[in-house]
C-alpha cells in the first residue's frame, strides 16, 4: 500500500493536497446533501458534522470543565452570577476527532513507511499531548489574553524533548511538516474572497495597501539594513507582524521553508506583543480622543491576532468591534495571496540554497512548495466554484466555521507538538540572544502603526467616513 | 536526573495553571476584561476570523 501510494504521489505535497481535497469534499457533502431549499427565505442548512469535532470549553480553576460540565458554566465563576446552566459532554466529540484525524493521517503514515502499530501508538501519544495543549489554552485568562494553543503545544513538546528526550514510541510521529501542510490546505477553504467587500473600499484599501507595503519594506529593512542572517526568519517575522499573526507565520513559514525554530520564535514574539497591544491600543484610542471608527480600523490593521483584534475592538463599543474585526478579516484573506507570492518568490530567489543564483523553469517547479497550490485551489473553490454551483453562503460558512476550522486547529496543534519535540532549546535560545529578530519585529510594528493610522484616518475619518456609517447602519 | 527535570517542569505548569492563573482571573481588571468578552461572545484566542465568534 505504501509503495503504491509513493508511486502515485511522488511528492508528499500531492498526497497532502489529495487528502485535504478529500476532507473538504466530505465536509461540504455533509452539508450540501442536507440543504433544504424549499423553506421560505434563506435555504435551511443542516451541517451533520456541526459539534462533532471537539472544541474545548473555557475553564477557570478546574481543567475537567474543558471537557465535561459539572452544571456550572465557567462564565459563572467569572461573573459570580447565576445563569442558565449549560450542560456539555465533549468526550464523544474528542473520541470522534481523534478517530477522524487518526484515519486521515493513515495514508501519510503509509507513504512514510510506518508500521501500523508504531503509527497508532505514536499517534495516540501525540493526540494526548495535543489535547493537553488545548486544555491549557482553554484556561480563561490564557484564552482571553490571546495565548493561542500552538504556543502550549510547542511548550509541551519542548519540555519533553529537552528533559527526557523524544520517547521512542512517539518518534515515528515527528511529521509536523506534513501535518501542517495538510492543515494549510484546509485553511485555504477559510480564505474567502467574498469577505473582501464586507466594508467596501475603505476596508480593502486599509488592509490591502498598508499590509503588503509594511511586509515588503520590513523584509527589505531586515535584509539590507539589519542584515539578518536568515531570510526565512526575516520573512516569517515580517509576515506575522504585518498580516495576521500566527496563521500568517505558519503559512509563510511553510511557503519559504523556514526552520521550525524560526516559525516558533516568530509565533512567540507575535503572541507576546499581541497580548500587550490588545490592552494598550484601545486605551490609547480612548485616551487620545481619536474617532472610534478610525481607532478600530487602526487596531484591525495592526494587532497581529484576529481574536485579539475582536477583544480590543469590543473595548471601544459594538460598532468599533465590527469595524476592527472586519478590517482584520479582510487582512486574513490576504494571507492566501501573500503565502502564494512568498512560495513563488522563494522558488525563484532562494530554492534549497539561500543565496542561490537564477535558475530554469524546471528547477523553479521542483523547488516550488506544491501544497501552496492546494491552499490556493481550496480558497478559489470555496470563494468562487461553490457559490457558482449554487451552494448557499450559509452552507459555505458552516462548512468552514463548524467543521474545517476545528479540524484544521487540531492538525496545527498536533504539528506544533511535533515541532516542539523536534526543537532544541539551544537552537531557540540562539534567536533569543540575538537582538536582530526582536528589533525587526519592533521596528516593523512601529512602521505598521504609523502607516495604518494614516490610512485608517484617511479612509474611515475623511474619505469614506459617511459611507462606513451607512454600511454599519445596515 | 532527566526525569526529575521533566517532573519539575510538569509541576511548574500545574502550579501556574491550577493556582496562579485562577487567582489572576479573580483580579478586578482581568474579571472586567473576561466579562466583556463573554457578553460579546468573543473568542479572544481566535487564530483566524472563522474562529472569532464563539459557538455557545
Amino acid at each position: 500500500m505504501g509503495v503504491w501510494l509513493r508511486k502515485m504521489f511522488q511528492h508528499e505535497d500531492w498526497l497532502v493536497i489529495a487528502l485535504g481535497g478529500l476532507v473538504l469534499c466530505a465536509c461540504t457533502w455533509m452539508v450540501q446533501g442536507q440543504t433544504d431549499a424549499s423553506s421560505v427565505g434563506k435555504p435551511k442548512v443542516i451541517n451533520h458534522l456541526k459539534g462533532k469535532i471537539a472544541k474545548l470549553e473555557p475553564w477557570v480553576d478546574n481543567p475537567i470543565r474543558s471537557v465535561v460540565s459539572d452544571g456550572v458554566v465557567s462564565g459563572d465563576v467569572v461573573s459570580g452570577e447565576k445563569k442558565e446552566k449549560k450542560q456539555y459532554q465533549h468526550l464523544p466529540a474528542l473520541v470522534f476527532t481523534w478517530s477522524v484525524l487518526g484515519i486521515l493521517l493513515v495514508p501519510v503514515a503509509l507513504w512514510k513507511g510506518l508500521r501500523p502499530a508504531e503509527y497508532w501508538i505514536g499517534y495516540l501519544l501525540l493526540s494526548s499531548l495535543g489535547t493537553l495543549a488545548f486544555v491549557m489554552a482553554s484556561q480563561k485568562v490564557i484564552k482571553d489574553y490571546n495565548y493561542e494553543y500552538v504556543l502550549w503545544a510547542l511548550l509541551l513538546g519542548l519540555l519533553i524533548s529537552n528533559t527526557v528526550g523524544v520517547p521512542r514510541l512517539i518518534r515515528p510521529m515527528l511529521i509536523g511538516d506534513t501535518i501542517i501542510k495538510l492543515g494549510l490546505v484546509l485553511l485555504g477553504s477559510e480564505v474567502l474572497f467574498s469577505k473582501l467587500v464586507a466594508l467596501g473600499m475603505p476596508g480593502i484599501l486599509t488592509s490591502w495597501i498598508v499590509t503588503p507595503v509594511v511586509l515588503i519594506t520590513t523584509y527589505w529593512f531586515g535584509q539590507r539594513v539589519l542584515k539578518m542572517e536568515s531570510p526565512s526568519l526575516n520573512m516569517v517575522i515580517s509576515a506575522d507582524m504585518s498580516v495576521c499573526g500566527v496563521s500568517a507565520a505558519i503559512a509563510t513559514g511553510a511557503a519559504c521553508r523556514a526552520k521550525r525554530e524560526e516559525v516558533s520564535y516568530a509565533i512567540g514574539i507575535s503572541l507576546l506583543f499581541t497580548s500587550l497591544m490588545m490592552v494598550v491600543q484601545p486605551q490609547f484610542v480612548l485616551w487620545s480622543g481619536m474617532d472610534k471608527n478610525v481607532g478600530a480600523a487602526w487596531m484591525g490593521g495592526t494587532i497581529d491576532s484576529t481574536g485579539a483584534v475582536a477583544a480590543a475592538g469590543a473595548l471601544l463599543g459594538k460598532e468599533a468591534e465590527t469595524i476592527a474585526t472586519t478590517v482584520k478579516m479582510i487582512q486574513n484573506v490576504l494571507i492566501g495571496v501573500i503565502a502564494f507570492a512568498v512560495a513563488c518568490y522563494w522558488s525563484l530567489r532562494f530554492g534549497d540554497q539561500p543565496g542561490g543564483t537564477r535558475i530554469g523553469v524546471g528547477e523553479i517547479w521542483r523547488r516550488f512548495p506544491k501544497f501552496a497550490l492546494g491552499f490556493l485551489a481550496a480558497s478559489l473553490a470555496f470563494s468562487f466554484l461553490l457559490p457558482a454551483l449554487g451552494t448557499p453562503t450559509a452552507a459555505i460558512d458552516t462548512v468552514t466555521k463548524d467543521t474545517v476550522t476545528p479540524l484544521r486547529s487540531w492538525l496545527f496543534c498536533l504539528a506544533f507538538v511535533a515541532f516542539g519535540l523536534e526543537t532544541n532549546f539551544r537552537e531557540l535560545g540562539k534567536y533569543l540572544k540575538e537582538g536582530k529578530p526582536l528589533m525587526l519585529y519592533v521596528l516593523g510594528q512601529a512602521w505598521s502603526l504609523i502607516l495604518s493610522l494614516l490610512m485608517a484616518y484617511l479612509m474611515f475619518g475623511v474619505l469614506y467616513a459617511d459611507k462606513v456609517k451607512e454600511i454599519l447602519a445596515k | 536526573m532527566r526525569w526529575v527535570k521533566l517532573l519539575g517542569g510538569c509541576m511548574l505548569l500545574a502550579f501556574v495553571w491550577l493556582w496562579i492563573l485562577p487567582r489572576i482571573a479573580e483580579t478586578s481588571s482581568v474579571r472586567k476584561h473576561m466579562l466583556l468578552l463573554e457578553e460579546r461572545n468573543i473568542n479572544a484566542g481566535a487564530m483566524f476570523y472563522t474562529e472569532v465568534q464563539e459557538n455557545r
